[in-house]
């Protein structure tokens, strides 16, 4: 199924800061999270990833260190802010309205997120 | 023979080729990079098409170089603006103060600047806001030609009227 590109772009913030929210982690790990979490249906261009997570850098939702892969190479990781944390939870409660309202108007009875 | 390390970094290197913190970026991509390869390689491809397969996966290095350049955008404007504005303040510089006056201040006053911004680049390496210090010293380079500028408007009138008396005599 395709997702339109602006809901892709409007859910990436939150779900990069839920997936840092259960520990620190790298980008080609996130991506993967992703894929493996929607089942395949949200497959997150590469590219796409780094710029956002530069983005929440600039805005000190989350931190970046270097740290070392099990190849020896040097790898970026990225690690959840205070900040960043209460950005998340403001947003969880957006998305939450949004899904019970959705569900209302379908006449179906809201469950939390 | 293929030197898939050469390949792909070089690559990322081609990708973040602008900006101070471009080695961090083109590092960061080449572990993506990497990891990609290695999924491929995995997967029974060899070096050069799991290399191939990656890039493919990352998208074209022009559309990455878009991506990243909407993060950089305020601050290269900004650091561009500034500098205009310093050019102009030299222009009114020489036309307020004699010339050999106008040239000295111009030179000593960019000297200062230069000599500033290479004096605090091995204190600042470390510091998480570095980015903002040389846009910041720029911006300060104003100030001195504007101070220049004031002083001069009545030094400039009283060289031009004795240089016109000079003329005249």
């Amino acid at each position: 199924m395709l997702h339109s590109k602006d809901l892709i772009a409007a859910s990436a913030t939150p779900l990069v800061l839920s997936i840092l929210k259960k520990g620190d982690s790298y980008g080609y790990e996130i991506i993967r999270q992703v894929r493996e979490a929607s089942g395949g249906e949200m497959e997150w261009s590469d590219g796409m990833l780094y710029p956002i997570l530069h983005r929440l850098e600039k805005r000190a939702l989350v931190e970046s260190y270097w740290g070392q892969a099990d190849t020896g190479r040097r790898r970026k990781y990225y690690r959840l802010c205070p900040s960043g944390s209460a950005v998340l939870s403001d947003q969880r409660k957006s998305w939450e309205l949004v899904s019970e309202l959705l569900q209302k108007l379908n006449g179906e009875t809201p469950c939390s997120i | 023979m293929f030197d898939l390390e050469s390949e792909v970094l070089t690559w990322c290197r081609a990708v973040h080729n602008t900006g101070p913190d471009r080695e961090a970026r083109a590092e960061e991509l080449a572990d993506h990079l990497f990891c990609e390869i290695e999924h491929g390689v995995q997967q029974g491809l060899d070096e050069e098409a799991a290399f191939v397969a990656a890039l493919r996966q990352l998208g074209a290095a022009d559309r990455l170089q878009s991506e990243h350049g909407k993060n950089r955008g305020g601050l290269e404007w900004g650091t561009a603006v500034v500098l205009a504005l310093v050019t102009c303040n030299q222009a009114r510089l020489r036309r307020e103060l004699n010339p050999k006056q106008a040239s000295a201040a111009v030179i000593l006053v960019s000297l200062l600047f230069a000599g500033l911004m290479l004096g605090v680049a091995p204190w600042i390496r470390g510091w998480k806001h570095k980015d903002l210090v040389n846009p910041a010293l720029i911006a300060l380079w104003i100030v001195p030609y504007t101070l220049l500028i004031g002083a001069g408007a009545s030094e400039g009138a009283s060289w031009c009227k004795a240089r016109a008396q000079r003329q005249k005599a």
